[in-house]
């Protein structure tokens, strides 16, 4: 059947190479209305000069398409000229100032070409596919007649916000600028902050439909080549209709998509994105999504935040011990609790065993359905919150406070102790930097209460080592995802737990293996020997 | 990673998922399922044989009753007339176990003893038959802790569960942070099975006695507990004496368990209070012709806490005169409480541990007879204590006026 398909096509397209020298343009395009044409063959076809052909093709490309607009000109030798672009899309003002007018007034189209092109971002372009792909791009292109080519001029004026502040990772110090959806935009945050021919973004395309700019960011020297390659293979075998956030090209790349953990980490901080960079990982930009991927990732980015780098290593080294106790609390504490209320009494100190006792004795429920009703009540507060109307928030949480906190242990449908736990998990979780890991870990924490309840302190454990041999097994693009901690890499301890001073922890990641030292050594700063 | 096909993850994880589920929570027992044992009583019944226990059961409901309920409303009232968070059940039967099966027969909820805090055994269980049967229960137990302190009551032990202690819930937890306190006698579980096992010690355990107080302010406190001396075990468990609070004193700096006291010294000037702050004792056994001799050395450290007698403090040679005065008065105490061991013929102290350790030889041939040799064994004490300080003034501003 394809093969039959198949040479019936060869034989169309001799056909038409044929009819193309004979028919008239009006009959090409019933022809390809009737579907008696492929539309490969127009993608293919090659500019004839023929004017008349060229702007009736496109402008069937682009039936039932409002804000597709094309211009006649005359040209000063007489010829004449026409340009298409997406009405919307075009800085019109500009088109006229710099193709309209020197069309107008040039002499010489081949000068003009190489004039326009010395002043403009343009592309020449040969076949009718790529006329009509860059004018969806938002270029206007335009052609003249009995010139066997066209020109994509760049004026695009697609509607974007400004550089605002990073809502979602806020520092104290620290460069406050965030990402946003213009791809250009983004990338010149990413430049300035690397003033280097070292930094490379290699440029793909992702969606059939959305033809979707997306950048692959890395320093050439730092990161592994073969990382690199490695990724741009990953991006290139995409095959979608579109791409609306890069959190699709995320779950398209990564090694082990059914994992519960994500193997990369967004950030919407061009600093965390550089950062990234210099250790010799990639970041991977989208058009319209205001954040960048950076991989290869690993689990104990959950606890490092962008402010570390900015505060001081003391306490920046406290503050990530007290994530890491976070990441346990939120993982664990209901769990724990569970466990040790229904299986291990002897491990409370007896006031407290009492004080639980005496809050838990109207409760009608085993300790591990409270503690599931509690939590999804937490969880339903939550999902609220961020869907309600900004200016109904108040209401939601007075509701909740009320209902969860007060009237729930009034009626002794849960007990305070239960409400305190599951009201510390929930804050610890949103303590975590990182929001992705994060919703691991809040998912998580369902499955353990279960365990807990079922099994005790067996069944927690159980499952933490089920978890543990899980992310143990894990890889983020060949790195492994527990690194440095497992396996242990003793020269990058450094910055994983604490974080030491910069002049102490001269090694990037892993990631970087061609290029592992990142500053020169001994700079530890001393007072001089003579007083200056 | 192991990669299973579609077919067998999915077995796989049915398995795991009706396991999980089909086995329950079987071995799940909430807190409010739970009896709560916070002290429990051993008496003799008073016709038959075999043991009455009394125990004091937590009664969670009760801590906020006196609150009003709602919110926060634990304030565990101070009730005089009894106290409001635990009640009391009592079974008897031949043996702990017997008693065991009894109790838990009455209670509605599973009794829980890891959180059992004092055990108190009246005088009359060890007068009559013995500790060990009991202990041997005990000591099998998993659920009892080995730190649970060891009373004994002079009179009925359940007299000491019915007393209503002020300041705290319930008696258990009285009696625990009593026996916490430093003057106090603690005797740990684990410490009367080590002396009860081991040869050439014998055990102890404090003394208490219910007392119907006094009223005080127009406010009555119906009992209260009190320590009573010390209660001294043979061998085999019984009862061979019982010590006076003074003459305890003695047993404490001989075991080497006092740690604060106050020592009233008896100057020619007048008296004079130390407080003890760090006392240690130590035991040795000398090997003489006539065999054995024991020679225990007494330190301390103390703090002039009164000067009644009025001395100098400024005077170095007073401090001498001090230190002199006090030993004596602890080799009196220990010489006192020797006397009355050697009368009932038990060794409480581990004088022939002390042997054991720094005369092997001769303890092989004392070991059979040593209750009757302690009778006669030699004591050499000897006392050095060091007086540091004289609190925040050396002679009071009255005095120095003068």
């Amino acid at each position: 059947m394809s093969r039959d398909r198949q040479t019936l096509v060869q034989l169309q397209l001799a056909a038409h190479d044929l009819l193309d020298k004979l028919t008239a343009v009006v009959d090409l395009v019933a022809a390809l209305r009737a579907g008696l044409l492929d539309p490969r063959w127009l993608r293919r076809k090659p500019l004839g000069g023929n004017l008349d052909e060229t702007l009736a093709l496109v402008s069937m490309a682009y039936e039932n398409t409002d804000d597709f607009t094309t211009r006649s000109v005359s040209c000063r030798d007489g010829r004449r000229a026409v340009l298409a672009f997406l009405s919307g899309t075009v800085n019109e003002k500009v088109l006229d100032r710099s193709v309209i007018q020197p069309l107008k007034s040039g002499g010489d189209v081949q000068a003009l070409f190489a004039r326009l092109h010395r002043a403009q971002p343009t592309e020449t372009l040969l076949t009718m596919g790529d006329v009509v792909e860059r004018i969806a791009a938002g270029k206007a292109v335009f052609w003249v007649e009995d010139e066997p080519r066209a020109l994509a001029v760049k004026v695009a004026r697609f509607s974007k916000r400004s550089v605002n502040r990073a809502g979602n990772e806020r520092v104290i110090r620290g460069p406050k600028d965030g990402f946003t959806e213009d791809l250009d935009t983004n990338i010149s945050l990413v430049r300035r902050r690397i003033r280097s021919p070292h930094l490379k973004f290699v440029a793909l395309k992702v969606g059939d439909f959305s033809r979707t700019e997306v950048r692959v960011a890395y320093i050439e020297g730092i990161a592994r080549a073969s990382l690199v390659e490695e990724i741009v293979r990953r991006i290139r075998r995409i095959r979608i209709d579109g791409v609306l956030d890069s959190a699709q090209i995320e779950e398209f790349v990564e090694d082990n998509p059914w994992s519960i953990f994500r193997q990369s980490v967004w950030t919407e901080r061009p600093d965390t994105a550089v950062g990234g960079l210099l250790e010799g990982r990639v970041a991977i930009l989208v058009d319209n999504t205001p954040t960048a991927l950076v991989v290869p990732s690993t689990f104990w980015q959950i606890i490092q935040s962008a402010e570390d780098y900015y505060e001081s290593w003391f306490a920046a080294s406290a503050l990530r011990y007290l994530r890491f106790f976070f990441l346990f609390a939120a993982l664990l504490l209901p769990a724990t609790y569970v466990a040790v209320t229904t299986f291990h009494q002897s491990m409370l100190p007896p006031t407290l065993l009492l004080t639980l006792a005496n809050a838990r004795e109207r409760v009608p429920f085993p300790a591990m359905i409270e503690a599931l009703i509690i939590e999804l009540s937490f969880e339903i507060l939550r999902e609220a919150a961020i869907r309600v109307p900004q200016y109904l928030t108040q209401a939601v949480s007075i509701v909740g406070a009320l209902v969860i906190g007060s009237a729930a242990i009034q009626a002794s449908i849960a007990s305070a102790p239960m409400v305190i736990v599951v009201a510390m998990t929930g804050i610890a979780n949103f303590a975590l930097p990182h929001f992705n890991q994060a919703l691991a870990v809040r998912v998580l924490r369902f499955p353990l209460v279960v365990l807990a309840g079922i099994l005790g302190f067996y069944g927690l454990i159980l499952g933490l080592l089920v978890i543990l041999v899980h992310a143990a097994g894990l890889r983020s693009f060949g790195t492994p995802f527990l690194q440095p901690a497992a396996p242990l890499r003793w020269r990058n301890v450094g910055d994983f737990m604490g974080r030491l001073p910069w002049f102490a922890q001269p090694y990037r990641t892993p990631s970087a293996e061609t290029n592992p030292v990142r500053e020169a050594p001994g700079q530890q700063p001393q007072p001089p020997r003579v007083a200056p | 990673m192991i990669t299973l096909s579609r077919r067998r993850r999915l077995v796989w994880a049915t398995v795991v998922a009706t396991s999980l589920v089909a086995s329950g929570c079987w071995d799940r027992v909430e807190v409010n399922d739970l009896a709560i044992v916070l002290a429990a009583a051993v008496d003799v019944p008073e016709e038959g044989s075999g043991y009455e226990i009394t125990v004091e059961l937590a009664q969670p409901a009760a801590l906020n009753a006196g609150g009003g309920g709602g919110l926060g409303g634990s304030s565990g009232g101070m009730s005089t007339t009894q106290s409001p968070g635990a009640i009391l059940l009592t079974a008897r039967g031949a043996s702990w176990g017997q008693v065991l099966a009894l109790l838990q027969e009455r209670a509605s909820r599973r009794l829980e003893w890891s959180h059992l805090r004092a055990i108190v055994f009246s005088v009359e269980v060890a007068r009559r038959t013995s500790v060990l049967p009991l202990l041997d229960f005990l000591s099998r137990f998993r659920q009892i802790h080995p730190h649970v302190p060891v009373l004994v009551a002079d009179g009925r032990a359940e007299d000491v569960l019915a007393a209503t202690p002020p300041l705290e819930t319930g008696v258990g937890d009285f009696l625990r942070r009593l026996t916490r306190q430093r003057p106090f006698m603690r005797v740990p579980l684990y410490e009367f099975f080590r002396d009860a096992y081991e040869p050439g010690i014998d055990p102890v355990a404090p003394l208490v006695k219910v007392v119907q107080a006094a009223p005080v302010a127009s406010r009555t406190i119906p009992s209260d507990v009190r320590l009573d001396g010390a209660a001294l075990f043979d061998q085999r468990g019984r009862l061979a004496a019982t010590l006076s609070d003074h003459v305890t004193r003695g047993l404490l700096w001989l075991r080497d368990m006092i740690t604060q006291s106050t020592v009233t010294v008896r100057l020619p000037q007048g008296e004079m209070d130390l407080e003890l702050l760090n006392a240690a004792t130590r035991l040795h056994a000398e090997r003489t012709p006539g065999g054995p001799r024991i020679r225990a050395e007494f330190w301390a450290e103390d703090d002039i806490v009164d000067n009644r007698a009025s001395v100098d403090l400024k005077d170095p040679t007073t401090y001498a005169q001090i230190s002199r005065v006090a030993a004596e008065e602890v080799i009196a105490r220990a010489e006192e409480a020797i006397r009355e061991a050697q009368r009932a013929g038990v060794d409480p102290f581990g004088f022939g541990q002390a042997i054991h350790r720094d005369d092997p030889e001769d303890w092989r041939t004392w070991q059979a007879d040593w209750p009757a040799r302690m009778r006669e064994v030699p004591v050499d004490l000897t006392a050095r204590i060091d007086v540091r300080r004289t609190g925040i003034t050396a002679n009071a501003t009255l005095r120095e006026g003068r």
